[in-house]
This record gives structure tokens, sequence and C-alpha cells, in this order.
């Protein structure tokens, strides 16, 4: 056989038949180069190419003959961006005549005009071009997300969309990818997918997502879907570069996921990797981006002139003395109202001045009088950028891919910035080896080196707690050069930490074709991530204003006088075989089946060592520390196998039918429980198919009914070796011989009834595809159970330890999917797409024991997530009392309800008499007797939905992509959420419409320092006036303009001359608009907080970004 | 040739497959590395002895923070914390003390010594330490909730009918921990490591729980308890066994209570090491900082009688308490040791010291300690020590010769507490007659004496006050003496009063000069219920409703 090399020195030589077709062809001369180009520059460039393609072409027909014939030349390209499209096969309708366009798109075919071309390619709208003259034809395809013929990857091999029974959806990978400024895949998957949600608590840099397939489906496990990436479990998808991956394939039902076993039981995420092509020419990308972020929402600092009033109204209302630190609030107040009308404006550096911005004298604690813009001094612009390059091709037997990625972000602090930087490497080699044997190898590596400054206040994110604790006079500036005891003397004092992540994964893969339906597929991956983390704390030399005298001190505990050294290795190792066998029996019957074995072995070991008093910080070594030494380690490991198979039968493409099963053995049980069986069953039913619904093929394509069933097993316990009475070791508090004994203590209580959780699940759903495959619709149903689910109940003391945990619970999950996808090209110019994703469900615990249905615990019943609080009625109103304070005829007493010295009086929140008793309270603090309780909102997301719209017109190309959620709240707590939480720490801007007797309307209630806690056990954080109530709960739904992407591409003919085959060049935006009504002015999905207090955390971010694709 | 390549793959393949399948049943057995399983553990005698230590957390010793056995027991007649401390009034929804986890534990460790190869002797002793220490764990449940459920065997979540079983009476669960101790002391080796539980520390156990059992029987008539007899005859036969076991006293009181290292001393059978950096404890910081101490009391200090041998209210040497000088003046050395020869108090600090009620407790005090601050005091503490075992056997000795079962000698003081006296200068307490005392031959009766107790006793019962002061037995010896009036102000008011202190401004006097620690109408009550603590009513909530009547214990 002709090797690509031979083709590209100029010595082409006819290939041997590849592949047979039915019949005899006729044969194609090979076509004079010069009869398509005339340039001689570019002949020169093209014509080895060309040659190839052709030749590839030419393989395809056994016995050709050439006739007189006409000439057809022509061109196909995208019409998303205009880049050639490879590899698609051009076919002569009615006939098996074709061949396949070339690197450039380009191919040539001899036939019998007038003709009608069909063109046909995996990753586009198939379309149809009649060709009435011999011409140069140039044809543009849609690219396609839903045809019928589209490959899925599900569970251990491919399937054709139409055939699929399962819930099963799949992602378009350039428009979810592409443009995006993404370090971590699973961001870009956010509201992509119907069923899969993803979630962010704040927008750091190292932030993870919570991914959920179908909503929480257990409460004590991850509850995460088993993400695999090419048949190997990849918890963190960050270790892939965005632009390596091919396709992702979500699957949600049992049907489709029974084959995995015990950890597919809420869902799974098949992700395969780009891999070299046979007969492909070299093709080269190279893409960047570059882009900078923004917070999109946060508070407002108040002017302190404003703030300090309702802070020192609320401090006498609480019978607090106005102070902070000892600063007396009043005489601050007067000062910052002096320094505002002699000295603002006339500040030009940071350096603060003695007497003016501040006072201070050797027996007092400073007062600060500057007020500064705090979110300029703490916060700037973030930067980043990637890299990516991708080097790809194929001869007849060998295929190569290898790619290259760089990344690096900056995070938002100013004075510390942390940052992130990765660098991917990911090769491929495909080879066949013989006819019947192919054979690849793939290898995968990640560097991750995540630098930040010492946490002195625990993490890296308390800083923002700490940022946003105090009003705008809090000393940001300097003084002689040097800070006050505040977050930027720590964040400049800190050393730089860092967390080194080598993640590296080679895997070995063999394809054996026993006979024409027999394959076998094996496979073998080692996976090694090791981890090294390095922190060093240290002094932070600062003017310490918390004490009298403001000394230059150090101002940070000798607790954070240490180097810490990390380290960790997970392991992982896949064993895959498993064998396809298809057949295709007389009488319509197709047949396929699937069989394998699967083994993973897992494990985990690190080891953690501190030194205390180090010798000079930037030097943060154990050996360059000298005091006390503590090391810890850990080593666990887990392992994971299988027996699966799988029956697809299908008549005559109509009735499906689909039964998996699997073996599964999981290390997480007792012996007894160790191996279980799971199994699922789907059918589908394709009444398109039927004759009677003939008339309805110009509007609807394809129509397919799906029902699935199955019960999965959840090995996830929350915890490993859950079914052994694991002993804990450690120092007990008596010594012998001068050190403390070591003892081992006694034995977790275990119940032997302990097994796995049962996932259930029940999915309908349909499948629509209308207007020749441009509009395609799904829907499905589903409902979820996991039955024997784990609890920990209460139990006596006499047991004598905490009661074991027992498959005591059960939950439940309804909810429905719906998709739809268009495709409307208008003509050769323009062409526009649009999808709409929506998605709700509900889960409810059906069973747990709590009998009397506390509102503390779950109760059976219970819809997951919801929060409990009491409906705002109004203001309290001088009406409302009698002259000696007590409460007016008629009014309920609300006085059970005040903590402290609270007393509710006009200007407070006079909660709803539900129970219409008189008096508020919460009844048994129960779901029976809720007193004047109810459920206010849920946390859990409703009607999650994203609509993305896009087009072509010639080189331009567009694409808006819009995410949101329909029905989301959350009792949010700090600060931030409520003023005066916390005594006297911070009013913020929005916090200052609080209720005066002129003030009536007020936004918030008459201020008291102290609200942190209430009355009522069960209730989420929140007392006196802000017990959790429906007027202060927090609206989390949102819509975004996730990502807006304009690109274009360059006319070709300006590049041809440079040997460039492409060049798109684009902007893009990430979260430019959002529209929500939380309630306070935060970023509805950056409601994390250290220490409970919502928002103070790395803010989410809006990015713009700009950047290039260029293929040579 | 192509098919059969084909063939023998298809064969290899096939092998491979069944290799797998074989496999694969091991493959996921992956029991964890870093963790002991019971069911793996109970190998050697090492692995036995590792899971011991774990028990000796319940001696606390001094401990850190505010929960240690001495200083910090301070609801008693004897001290006045710096705050108004009352009982408990309302049941809690929690109690730590109502704890099985000890227990439990120690069932666990029967169950398994017998899969250890071990020869027999080890087996018996590390099966008498488990029963040691179940004991140990039973004593205190019963002297603080009285009714308890007895649990001998380790239970599975299933058994619901043992885990909710009712209370067993208190005189079933002690006669079982009379047992089980009996058990020990026959089983445990004399010696098996340095300061480890032995044959003298289960005799020490025997003399003080049978002097409890026994007096709790004979005194808490209402409750006609059998078997007072058999309690304090066992008490008395184990502190005899250790009078005559090699111990004896320092000639110093206070060096057990304050020594930087214990090993070695001969006055201690068990005691806890404090170690700096390793352990340490809290006594030393909580009274020797600026830090209100719980002083002692008015009642506390006249309990001390004067170096002649008689009570203050009979001793022609006592000088009264005008000032802490005449306090002091001829009395008993404990006095002068326990408490400082200063006053200190809130408006007269010494050092930035002061105390509630101005006598300042001086007993655990050691400034060669390195370092003086709570929690990082590193004197070791008395576990089990002789003095107590002295006044346990003289005790137990006059109630069972009150009873009739048996005829106290003189003998038998000067063998007890007449050496406790005679190390701390005062005359020996002389037997005349059925329960009559008198110094070198001076028959007397203590004015203060409670009428329904004999002088003897009352004597004796002095004798346990003074020399065990803030060591953590008062309140229990109350309880089971049957006198918890005496933790109540309106019928003990001495109690709520320090020392005689020249008046200060904004320092509360009574109206004889006494300091008074707490506000007027600040009232300690004591009422029968008191004798018993409630049983958490969070627990009592997890029972089934037939059993929860008989949960609480009376007036509760």
């Amino acid at each position: 056989m002709a090797s690509l090399g031979r083709l590209k020195a100029g010595m082409p030589k006819r290939s041997q038949p590849a592949i047979k077709l039915a019949g005899k062809l006729p044969v194609y001369p090979a076509a004079q180069p010069s009869q398509i180009h005339g340039g001689k520059r570019l002949k020169l460039v093209l014509m080895p190419i060309m040659l190839a393609g052709l030749l590839v072409g030419l393989s395809l027909f056994n016995s050709v003959r050439a006739q007189q014939m006409d000439t057809i030349r022509g061109n196909v390209y995208s019409t998303v961006d205009g880049t050639p499209v490879v590899g698609a096969s051009v076919t002569v309708k009615g006939s098996t005549q074709g061949t396949l366009t070339d690197s450039n798109g380009n191919f040539l075919l001899l036939a019998n005009l007038p003709v009608i071309l069909s063109f046909t390619d995996i990753a586009h709208l198939p379309q149809e071009v009649p060709v009435n003259e011999n011409k140069l034809v140039s044809v543009g395809m849609q690219p396609s997300t839903t045809s019928l013929n589209d490959v899925v990857v599900v569970g251990y091999g491919e399937q054709q969309r139409g055939q699929v029974t399962g819930a099963v959806s799949t992602v378009d990978v350039t428009k979810t990818f592409r443009d995006r400024p993404l370090t971590d895949p699973i961001k870009g998957l956010q509201g992509v997918v119907p069923g899969l949600s993803i979630s962010y608590s704040n927008g750091g840099l190292t932030a993870g997502a919570t991914v959920r397939i179908r909503g929480i489906g257990s409460l004590v496990g991850s509850g995460s879907p088993l993400i695999m990436v090419d048949n190997v479990e990849t918890d963190d998808l960050s270790v892939l570069n965005p632009d390596d991956i091919e396709s992702v394939s979500v699957l949600k039902d049992a049907a489709s996921t029974a084959i995995y076993g015990a950890r597919a039981a809420f869902g799974v995420i098949l992700i395969k990797t780009k891999t070299g092509r046979m007969n492909r020419p070299t093709q080269v990308t190279y893409s960047n981006n570059f882009y900078w972020s923004n917070p999109t929402t946060l508070p407002d600092y108040a002017d302190p002139t404003k703030e300090l009033p309702g802070i020192i109204k609320a401090d006498e209302r609480a019978g607090v003395t106005p102070e902070l630190f000892g600063m007396d609030l009043n005489k601050l107040l007067a000062g910052i109202q002096n320094w505002k009308e002699k000295y603002a404006g006339t500040r030009t550096s940071d350096e603060m001045v003695l007497g003016e911005d501040f006072d201070m004298t050797d027996s007092t604690i400073p007062y600060f009088y500057r007020i500064w813009d705090v979110k300029k001094m703490m916060l700037r612009t973030q930067p980043g950028q990637q890299h990516n390059i991708r080097v790809s091709g194929g001869s007849e037997n060998i295929a190569y891919y290898v790619s290259a990625g760089y990344s690096k972000e900056g995070g938002i602090m100013r004075v510390h910035p942390d940052q992130v930087q990765k660098y991917n490497i990911s090769t491929g080699v495909t080879a066949h080896v013989t006819k019947w044997w192919d054979l690849n190898v793939k290898m995968l590596y990640r560097n991750f080196e995540y630098d930040y400054p010492f946490g002195y206040y625990g993490a890296t994110q308390n800083y923002f707690y700490y940022m946003w604790r105090w009003g705008a006079y809090w000393p940001y500036g300097t003084y002689q050069g040097k800070y006050f005891r505040n977050i930027p003397a720590y964040l400049n004092a800190a050393q730089d930490n860092t967390v080194i992540d080598n993640y590296s994964r080679v895997d070995l893969s063999s394809n054996i074709k026993l006979t024409k339906d027999l394959n076998v597929h094996a496979d073998y991956s080692i996976v090694r991530d090791n981890v090294v983390r390095q922190n060093t704390g240290g002094p932070v030399m600062a003017w310490n204003s918390w004490t009298s005298g403001t000394p230059f001190e150090n101002i940070s505990s000798s607790g954070y006088d240490y180097t810490s050294a990390e380290q960790m290795r997970n392991n992982i190792n896949v064993f895959n075989i498993y064998a396809t066998y298809d057949k295709h029996l007389a009488g319509s019957h197709h047949l396929k089946l699937m069989a394998g074995i699967n083994a993973q072995s897992n494990s985990n070991i690190d080891f953690y060592a501190e030194r205390k008093n180090i010798l000079d910080p930037t030097k943060g070594y154990l050996d360059l520390a000298s005091g006390d030494m503590t090391a810890t380690g850990g080593n666990a490991q887990s392992a994971f196998a299988g027996y699966f198979g799988r029956v697809n039968y299908d008549y005559k493409d109509k009735y499906l039918l689909e039964l998996d099963g699997r073996y599964d053995g999981s290390s997480s049980f007792a012996a007894k429980d160790r191996w279980s069986m799971f199994g699922s069953g789907s059918v589908g039913y394709r009444i398109s198919k039927e004759k009677f619904m003939e008339f309805i093929k110009p509007f609807i394509t394809d129509w397919k009914f799906r029902a699935s069933y199955g019960a999965i097993g959840n090995q996830d316990l929350g915890g490993s070796n859950r079914y052994l009475p694991l002993m804990g070791a450690g120092a007990v508090a008596w010594v012998v011989n001068g050190v403390e004994a070591q003892g081992v203590g006694a034995p977790n209580a275990v119940a032997n009834s302990l097994t796995w959780e049962k996932i259930t699940t029940l999915n309908l759903g349909t499948d629509i595809s209308m207007a020749h495959d441009k509009v395609s619709l799904s829907f499905d149903w589903f409902q979820r159970t996991n039955d024997g689910m784990l609890t920990q109940n209460a139990v006596a003391s006499t047991f004598g330890t905490a009661a074991p945990w027992v498959n005591g619970g059960s939950m439940r999950t309804r909810g429905w999917e719906l998709s739809l996808n268009g495709n409307l090209p208008v003509n050769k110019d323009l062409a526009f797409y649009g999808s709409l994703t929506l998605t709700d469900y509900k889960t409810v615990i059906t069973k747990w024991d709590n009998a009397s249905k506390l509102i503390s615990q779950n109760y059976s019943g219970e819809t997951y997530g919801d929060i409990w609080g009491f409906e705002t009625d109004r203001y309290f109103t001088a009406a409302d009392f009698n002259q000696d304070g007590s409460y007016a005829t008629g009014v309920a007493d609300q006085s059970g309800l005040a903590s402290g010295n609270f007393k509710y009086g006009p200007g407070d929140i006079k909660y709803k008499d539900l129970d219409g008793n008189g008096v508020i309270n919460g009844g048994d603090f129960s779901a029976n007797n809720p007193g004047d309780l109810k459920v206010i909102g849920n946390t859990q997301p409703r009607y999650m939905y994203s609509f993305r719209l896009g087009g072509v017109y010639r080189n331009l190309d567009f694409d808006f992509f819009f995410q949101g959620v329909g029905k989301q709240s959350y009792w949010g707590t700090g600060d931030v959420a409520m003023p005066n939480f916390r005594g006297g720490d911070i009013l913020y801007a929005h916090q200052l419409d609080y209720w005066t007797p002129d003030n009536t309307n007020a936004k918030y209630p008459n201020p008291y320092a102290g609200n942190a806690s209430g009355k009522i056990p069960g209730l989420a954080a929140g007392g006196n006036n802000f017990y959790p109530q429906s007027k202060y709960l927090l609206n989390t739904a949102y819509l975004r303009l996730k990502n807006v992407s304009i690109g274009y591409t360059l006319p070709r003919q300006w590049l041809s001359r440079y040997d460039i085959k492409s060049v798109r060049l684009y902007v893009s935006g990430e979260n430019l608009f959002t529209f929500s009504d939380l309630g306070v002015p935060l970023d509805p999905e950056a409601l994390d907080g250290y220490s409970a207090s919502t928002g103070r955390t790395f803010p989410i971010q809006r990015m713009y970004s700009f950047g290039a694709q260029i293929r040579l | 040739m192509k098919f059969k390549i084909n063939k023998y793959y298809k064969l290899g393949l096939s092998l491979m497959a069944v290799a797998l399948f074989t496999g694969c049943a091991k493959f996921v057995d992956k029991p964890p590395l870093d963790n002991f399983s019971n069911d793996e553990y109970w190998t050697s005698e090492t692995n036995v002895r590792t899971y011991n230590w774990g028990f000796y957390e319940m001696f606390t010793g001094f401990g850190t923070g505010t929960n240690g056995d001495f200083y910090f027991t301070w609801l008693s007649d004897d001290q006045a914390p710096s705050g108004f401390t009352n009982f408990v009034l309302n049941a809690p929804a929690s109690d730590g003390r109502w704890t099985f986890a000890n227990i439990r534990k120690a069932n666990i460790m029967l169950e398994n010594i017998d899969k250890v190869p071990m020869d027999d002797e080890a087996k018996n002793h590390w099966k008498g330490v488990a029963r040691f220490f179940r004991a140990l764990a039973y004593f205190r449940l019963v002297k603080v909730f009285g009714d308890v459920p007895w649990i001998n065997k380790s239970l599975d979540i299933s058994e619901q009918d043992i885990i909710y079983k009712p209370r067993d009476s208190r005189a079933l669960v002690m006669d079982s921990v009379l047992s089980d101790l009996n058990f020990a002391y026959a089983n445990l080796r004399q010696t098996d490591q340095d300061n480890t539980v032995n044959k003298d520390v289960a005799l020490a156990l025997i003399s003080r729980v049978g002097l409890y059992a026994g007096t709790y029987r004979k005194y808490h008539t209402e409750l006609q308890l059998p078997d007072a007899e058999k309690f304090l005859t066992a008490s008395k036969e184990a502190s005899a066994k250790l009078m005559t076991a090699g111990y004896s006293l320092n000639p110093d009181f206070r060096t057990v209570y304050s020594s930087l290292d214990l090993s070695g001393d001969k006055e201690c059978i068990l005691y806890k090491q404090y170690e700096p950096g390793v352990l340490t404890h809290s006594v030393i910081g909580y009274t020797n900082s600026s830090t209100t101490m719980a002083g002692l009391n008015k009642n506390a200090i006249e309990s001390f009688v004067c170096t002649d041998g008689f009570p203050i209210g009979v001793s022609k040497n006592y000088e009264g308490d005008e000032d802490l000088d005449h306090t002091r003046a001829n009395r008993d050395h404990r006095l002068l040791e326990t408490i400082s020869d200063f006053l200190c108090y809130k408006t007269h600090l010494v050092n930035g010291l002061s105390a509630s009620t101005g006598y300042r407790p001086a007993k655990f005090l050691q400034p060669a300690d390195e370092n003086q601050l709570a929690p990082y005091n590193s004197t070791d503490a008395p576990i089990f020590w002789l003095p107590e075992i002295l006044d346990n056997y003289a005790e137990a000795c006059a109630e069972l010769d009150d009873m009739g079962k048996y005829t106290i000698t003189q003998a038998d003081l000067d063998n007890s507490v007449n050496k406790l006296r005679a190390r701390s200068g005062v005359a020996a307490l002389q037997v005349v007659g059925h329960q009559g005392t008198a110094i070198n031959g001076v028959a007397f009766t203590d004015p203060a004496k409670d009428k329904d107790v004999p002088s003897l006793i009352w004597e004796i019962r002095r004798e346990r006050r003074v020399e065990l002061m803030m060591c953590g037995f008062r309140f229990y010896d109350l309880m089971r003496w049957k006198k918890g009036e005496k933790l109540d102000n309106t019928k003990n008011p001495d109690i709520f009063l320090g020392a005689k202190v020249p008046p200060a401004d904004k320092l509360d006097l009574n109206s004889e000069g006494y300091i008074e620690p707490y506000a007027a109408g600040s009232n300690r009550i004591f009422t029968n219920k008191y004798y018993l603590s409630p049983v958490p009513t969070g627990q009592i909530a997890l029972y089934p409703k037939d059993i929860q009547d008989g949960m609480q214990n009376p007036d509760w």
C-alpha cells in the first residue's frame, strides 16, 4: 500500500481497494491537477494533497472503469466559519459513485450530468445539490447537532442517534467550547445539557463545580455523576484541555448507565478526546484567547457618614456601647465628617497623613477618618490568556494527534493576586497493525500550578470575609510606607504558596476484528495524579491598630509561624475488555451484542509534614525551620470491577429493544454485598417508520417513542470502608515514659444490614425530527427513586457509640427535560441556528426516621431544599402596642421570638400569625405543628433553561448563549444579606434605607445590632427582625447572557499565498448581562462565604476576550 | 492462516476472560491500609495493651480547662465558686455523664481477648483490666444517676430490646461492679507496666467503691438496699491489704498534690503523669491568675481542728477568725497548706490575685513548675493514693462498728487517720466506748456535730474532709451520707460566707463582717431529688413509651 510520504513525494500509485462497495462500479481516472487549479504556485502546494485526497477517494472503489463522463470539481466548507470540510463523502445520488473531500475541502468526480450530488459528513447536516453544468460546485454544509445518523457515544460503544432508546444527550462541542476562555471544560457545560446542572458557589480561580444529573440523588454520598474520559473515570475534568474534546455524551437514565454499574447511579458524562484519523493530511491548528475580567455584581460600601449613624442607632438600641476596637463611633463619625470637609479630594497617594487621615496616641487605639474606595484598593481586573496548538494527520495505517495547551489566569486581589498556570500535552497514535488489528496509544499530561498568598485567616477566601467586614474608613493605605492591621498588610506579607498538580495518563487500547461481525476491544490505562503543596506562613509586620499606641509589630499569631509540605499521589489503573457482535439477520432483524469486563483499582497516598519556627519565611522549607514537627499521612485503596453486557435488537429499524446488565463489584462493601447484579431495559418505537405515517413525512422525518426502566446500586456511601468496624488510632491523654500513649479506640458500630442504595429510574421520552432533520425535539419525563438511602438514626447512649449507618431512607425525584434544536439555512451566505433546553425536577424525601417531623432534620414528605420561615406581614406601628409596650388587642404576641435586649416595637418586622392563635411561634418546630412557620422557598433550582441563537453571514459568524434558572431561593446569612447581622460591623450602601419614624416605608427595619441567631431550632441563621422570612428571602433565579461570540473568517483568497488554510478572528464575552432580582447586590451564583457570610467570596466574573484560530 | 490466528486469539481471549472472572472476586477486596478493623485487630498482646490505653482517659486528673477532678469540683460545702452556682434545676436534654462508651469499649475487649494468641495468665490479666474499667464506668454512672441499665456485652443495632431496656436497680449494678472488681483483683498482674492498673489499683477502687456503696445502702434507708455490710467489709479488707502493701505517707501533706514527678512516690498507688509539651493541665493556672478563684468558705475553714486535736468549738487554743493570722494560729497544718497565708478578694488583690471568699486555694501550687499559666501546668496528679485508703479504712471500720458488725479498735485509728493527723501536727484521735471520741484521754464532742451522727464517725468524716479537701470527694460523700442539706445555704449559711475582713467600698460583708460572695437572695436549696441527677430528657425521649416512665429519677 502506498504511504502518505510517497504520495507527498509526488509518486502517485493506484491504491488497492480499501473498502468494497456492493456492485460493480466505474473506474475514475486520476484527474490531472492542472485541470482543477490554474495557478502554478498553488498547484505546487496543493498537488500532493490533492492527489492524496483523490487517491483516498479512489481507494473506495473497486473495478473502476473510466468512460466518457463530465468532470465535476467542487469545494465543501463549513457554514459556521468557512473552514474546509475535510473527508466529507460526496456521492452521486442514485448510484454508489462517490469520493471524499481533501484537506482543502476540494473534490473531483466524474459523472454524467445532470446529477444530484449528495454530501454527507459526520459533523454536518447532509445536503443534496443538483449539478446541471460542468463547473466548480461550492457547497456550504451546516453543522449538525442531532442528526439521526449522528453517532452517539454510549457506554462501551456507539449508537446511531435514531436507534438510541435511553435518555442520552450530546453536546455540540464546537459551539460549547470554542471561543470561550475556559480552563476547566466542566464550566463550559453549564446550561448546555438538559438535566445536567453545574453550579458554582464562587468565582475563584480554582472554584470547583457541583455537578448533578437530574438533581440530588443521595443525601450521604457525593451524588455526582460518573465522569468518564476515554473509558477512564476522571472526576476532575480540569485535567483536560477543552480543545482536545471530540464529543460529550450525557447518560441520564438507568438504561444508559447500568452498563457502568454502581458508580453510575446518578448518571454518566462520557467524554471522548480527539484522535488522529487515517488517510488525513496533516492539519495544524493554532488558537488563542486573551481575556480580562471584572466582577459581575458587588455590594457598594456606604459613605461612613451615613453608615455610622445606623450602626450607632443599632448599638444603642441593643444596649451596646457604640464602639469598634475601642473607637468611639460618635467621635469617629465626627472625625470622618471633618475629613470629608477638609481633605476629601486632596489625596493623591495611598500614604496616610497623621492628624488628618487618622489619629493615634500612645495610650489609645487609632481613629481612622479617610474614606477609601475599598473595591479599587483591593480588587483589580483579572488577566488571562490561553494558547493551543494541535497537529494531526494520518496515512493509511498510522494516524497521530498531538496537542499542546497553555493557559495563565490571574486572580482578582490587587495586592497579592493568586494565579493559575496550566500546561496540557495530549498525544495519540493509532495504527492498523494488521487488517484485523488496530492499536492505539494515547497520552495525556497536565501540569497545574496554583500560586496563592498564604491564608492568614485560614483559607485564602477568608481575605474576602475581612475585606467586607468593616466600613470604607478602615485603613487601606500606608503610614510611613507600612500598612496598618488590615487585609492589605496580610496579603503584602504573605508568602507565595503553591499547589502543583501533575496529572498524567497513558491509555493503551486495541481493537481486534475477529470476524466480519465480531470485534473485540481491550484497553488498559494508567493514571497518576501527583499533588504537591507547599505552605509557608510567618510574621506580618504592620501598625497594630488593634492595640493602644499602634506599635509596629508582628500582627500574626505564632500559630502561623510554620512551613508545611504535603504530597498526594492518586493512582487509577483501569482495564476494559469487551466484544461487540453486530449482525443483520435475515428478515430485517438486526442484532447487536456486547459483553465485557471492567476492572479499576484506585489508591491514594498522602503525606503532610509541618514544622514551626521558620528561620526565614522567604525560604519556607522544612529543613529551614527549627520548631516542633508534625507529620500525618494516609493510604487508601479501593477497587471496582464488573461483568457487563448489552443486547440491542431492532426489527426493521422500527421496533428497538435494548437490555443492559452488569454484575458489579465494589470494595465499598462487606464480602456479602460486594457483588451485585444490576439491570435495565429500554424500548423504542419509531412510529414514523410505519406506513400509516407516510403522510407526515414532509413535516416529520422521524418520530420515536422511548421508554426505559432500570435499577442500579449506588456504592458511594459517603465514606470509605463504612462496612467495617474501624478503630481509630491516636494519642491518649495518658503519659507513659514521658510521651502520650498511642491508643486504639473502640470500633465504630456497623449494621450487618448495610448495603447498596438502590436507585431506580423510569424514563419516558420522545424524539421528533422535523423538516428534514433541520429541527429536532426531544422530551423526557423521568422518575428516579433512591430506596434504602443511607441514614444514621439517633440511638440511645446505652448503645455506647453513634448509631451505624443503615439503609433507612428513601427519596424520589420527578422531572422532565425538553430540548429543541433548529438549523435554518437561508441561502449560501446566510444561515441561522438555535437551540433551547428546559429542565425541571423536584426531589421529595419519602422516608426518613423522624417521626415527629422536626424541621431541624429531614422528614418524610419533605421537599428537598425547603426553607422554613415566617411570612412577613409588615412593619409594626405604634398602634400595635399599648402604652406599657405590651401588644394591643388583636395583635399577635411576638415577644417569644426576641433574643437578648431586643424588644419588638414600631419599625420592627411583624410576622404573620398563620395559625391564628395570637402568638407568633414555631409550634413544636415540626412539620406536623409548625406554628406560624411555613415553607417560604426552596434552595433547589427549578426550570433551568438555556437557549442559543447563532448564525453565519458570509464570513461573519455569531453565537449568543443564554442560561438561567427560573425559580430558586436562598436564605442569605451574614452582614451582606442582613444589616447588623453581627453587632456593629458594617452597613453597606444598600442597607442605608432602614426604618425611622420619618422613613416608614424602608427596605430594612429599625436597626438593632446582633441578629445572628433566633429561638427556633431548625431554622437557618437569623433572629429578631431577620428570622428566615418571605421579605428578605433571596431570589436566586437569574438569566445570564452566558456567552456571546462573534467571529470573522478571513477570505480564503487572502491567505492562500501564505499557506494558511483559514484564519478566524473572534471576540467573545462571558456573563455580559445577568438579569436577577436577588434582593441584595450580589451575583446570584456567588453566595459562598466563610462563616456563613453570604457573598464574602471570590466574585463571579464578567469576561471580555478576543483571539484567533488559525489553520495551516 | 488468517483463520488460524483468529482462532488462537479467540482462545487466548477466552482464557483471559476466565482468568479475569476468577480474579475479580478478590480484586475488589480492599481492606483499609491505614486503619484498624475490629475483625483483624486482635492478634497480639501488644495490640490489646494499645487498645487498653484509651480507658486511662477516664482518669481526668487535674484536667485541661475546668474539668479536673481537683479544685474544679467546687459544687460542695467547701468552696464558693466565683459566681453563684446552683444545682441543675431542670432535667437537661443531654448530659455527657450519661455515657456507656467505655462500657462498650470494655465489653468489646472482653469479647475479643480469647481470640488473641497469649497464655491464660495474660488473657485473665486483660480481662481484669476490662472489667476494672467497666466497673469504674458503672460506679460513676451509679453515683450520678442511681439506677442505670446494666449492659455486659457489645450490642448490635438490631438488639433494640437491650439498647432500650429499663434501668436496673443500683443494688444489682453495684453488685456487678463489685464482682467485676473482685475478678480484676484476682486476675490482674501485680505489675504489668509501671503506673498501670494492677492488683493494688483494683484494691484501691474496691476500697472506694465499697465505702461508697456500703454507706449509701446504710444511710439511704428509704431505698431499703441490702448488703451494706458486704460492701463496707470489702472496703475495709481491701484498704487493710493496701495499708500493708509497702505504701507510706510522704513527710509533707502537700507533696502528692504539687509534685512535678510522682514516680517513686510511696504514697501513690496510681497517678497521672503530666509533661511539658506533652500533656499539661490547668489547676495551677486557675489558682494563680487574675481570674477570681473559687475560694474556701467559712464552713470549710472551720472544719480544721486545732493542733491539740480538738475542734475549734472545743479547743482552748483556737484564736478565732478576726484576721488570717488568728485563723491560722494553732491549727491543723493542713489548713495552713490548703490556703495561702494571705487573704485576697476583690477589693484587696494580692499580686493581682483574688478569691471569692478571701481564702485562696494553695494546695496545688508549685512555683517550680516551668509554666504557671493554664493549660500548661505539669505537676502530676494522684489518682489513687494512700490518704484516701486510710480514711476509707477508718470510716469503714467505724461504720461497721456502728452497725454492730465489727468493733473498732484504737489500733485501727492509729494505723489510719492518726497517721494523717500526726503528719499534719494534730494530736491523735482516740475511740472511747461506743463511737465516743477523746484526745489524750479527754473525751469531747464537737458542738457543731450533726445530732444523728455519732462522734467517732463525725470526727472520721472530718478527717476525710480536711485531708481530701478539693480532691473531688466531698459532694458524693455528702450524697452517700444523705447529708445533702449541707449544700443548702439556708441550712448551712457558712458555705456562702468567706473570711472576716475590714469593710471596704463595693465589698459585700454580712453583719458580722464576713465576705458575702453572692448577691443577697442567691439561695441554693437542697431537696431530696438532688441526691440523683436527672437522666437527660433527650435520651428518655428515644425510649418506647412504656419504658419512658421508669427512666427518670424521682421528682425530676
